[in-house]
């Protein structure tokens, strides 16, 4: 007999996920052994243990001196490669500070990942830092608050010339499956995976490669072309591999109208 | 067929670790609920701590050692230390079952009847009771006072391996018999 089956039924149910996640750590830190040994094969720097606090570093955030875990690791390149004095510059000082000042915010995100903060872009005079985080809760409707928790999440982070702040986060899952985008205004700014070499943007004055740099590519979707439709990815052979969601299919319908309705001829 | 013990069903990897962990949950279910109902006095607190215990075991089995002691022990321990802490914040903690994604428990009238039974009529006390006296006083000092192997070595004037083995006895026995009562 037992008293309590739905707890009996849940955690069987997170057993069954556990394990799977475990399973797929292991496989993920294979692959990242086979990375690490050819990083130090080409005399590059292994990711850096311990965290040293910033000088300058607003008290108010939270810091942890863990290591991003084998699943980010393994998908992305930028985390792998050492952290540069352009990476603790003034703009990813402001970065790191997001979510640590409102005690909503605080509750709901983890420490900051310190060592594994990342400049990306300086562009516009705007500047794009990854920051990566312990957690991520989530309280929606089907949840009551702090039910639906996120771990490992990868924050892209844009501080603007007058030093505010925007960005939103996302688990590798969420990256890979295309949605690991940020929109600032004009511009549309995104983390992709390793694989993904290039994003091929239809638009309509044309078909234009935005190459990746740092697991990052960024663009203007309004100013200087006028409208944005499909966003695939390329591997480093050229080849579509995948793409932003929404999914190439509708993003291409949806842009044909929009160049209609702007009286736009496709080139 | 063999049943599995408790440190098996505990550290079962693969596809089978589901089922293994929910045999682990149902054989030890009552034991540990009648032990908080009767620190606790109430069904829900008792249902609450129970699952949260439970949730801590699992979120923290990869940390069991089998050759450190048994499974059974290993749990009660969670239970003693859930307890106190949550009696210091005044409030059942709840940071295994969010992290597992675990329903908070809701007990319909006859499961709170069922579960306080277990404390009114002390199954377990007289099971316990039951006991050879060297494994009663063994599991009765380590599982309820969760005194350390070394102490209980000591008062008892024995080896820690002797302890061990005595406690391992003693669970494997109140579970059988637990297992037969329910």
């Amino acid at each position: 007999m037992t008293f309590l089956p739905t707890v009996r039924d849940d955690l069987a149910a997170a057993a069954r996920r556990l394990e799977a996640r475990r399973q797929r750590r292991r496989h993920a830190a294979r692959l990242v052994l086979v990375a690490g040994a050819s990083i130090l094969a080409l005399g590059g720097v292994a990711f850096a243990t311990g965290v040293v606090r910033w000088p300058g570093l607003d008290p108010a955030v939270r810091t942890s001196a863990s290591s991003p875990p084998p699943t980010q690791l393994a998908a992305f390149g930028v985390l792998r490669r050492a952290q540069t004095d352009a990476d603790r510059s003034p703009e990813a000082k402001r970065a790191v500070t997001t979510f640590s000042h409102i005690k909503a915010d605080r509750d709901r995100f983890g420490a900051v990942r310190l060592d594994a903060v990342r400049v990306l872009l300086t562009h516009d005079g705007s500047t794009y830092v990854l920051v990566p985080r312990t957690r991520q809760a989530w309280s929606t409707a089907n949840h009551p608050p702090q039910r639906r928790v996120e771990h490992d999440v990868l924050c892209l982070v844009v501080v603007d010339p007058r030093f505010t702040v925007g960005g939103s986060c996302a688990t590798t899952a969420t990256v890979e499956r295309g949605l690991g985008a940020i929109g600032s205004g004009r511009t549309f700014a995104a983390l992709v995976p390793d694989r993904v070499a290039a994003v091929r943007v239809d638009t309509c004055e044309g078909v234009v490669d935005v190459p990746v740099h740092d697991n990052f590519v960024a663009y203007d979707r309004l100013r200087g072309w006028r409208s944005v439709g499909r966003q695939a990815w390329l591997d480093a052979r050229g080849r579509e591999i995948g793409g932003f969601f929404p999914t190439p299919h509708h993003a291409a319908r949806s842009l044909s109208a929009r160049c209609v309705r702007r009286g736009d001829a496709r080139r | 067929v063999r049943t599995p013990t408790d440190e098996e069903l505990l550290t079962a990897a693969g596809p089978g670790a589901a089922a293994a962990f929910a045999a682990f949950y149902e054989r030890w279910e009552p034991a540990i609920l009648a032990w908080f109902v009767r620190r606790t006095g109430s069904a829900e607190l008792a249902a609450d701590l129970a699952a949260e215990t439970f949730a801590e075991a699992l979120a923290g089995r990869l940390r069991f050692r089998p050759g450190r002691g048994d499974a059974a022990g290993w749990l009660f321990g969670i239970a003693g230390h859930l307890l106190a802490r949550s009696a210091r914040r005044g409030a059942v903690e709840e940071r295994g079952r969010l992290r597992l994604d675990v329903t908070p428990v809701v007990l319909d009238d006859d499961t709170v009847a069922a579960v306080e039974a277990l404390a009114g009529d002390d199954a377990v006390a007289r099971l316990l009771d039951a006991l050879p006296e060297d494994q009663r006083d063994a599991v009765r000092a380590r599982i309820l006072d969760d005194a350390t192997y070394e102490d209980i070595a000591r008062r008892l004037g024995c080896s820690t391996q002797v302890v061990r083995k005595r406690v391992s006895r003693g669970l494997a026995t109140l579970r059988t018999r637990l297992e037969d009562a329910t």
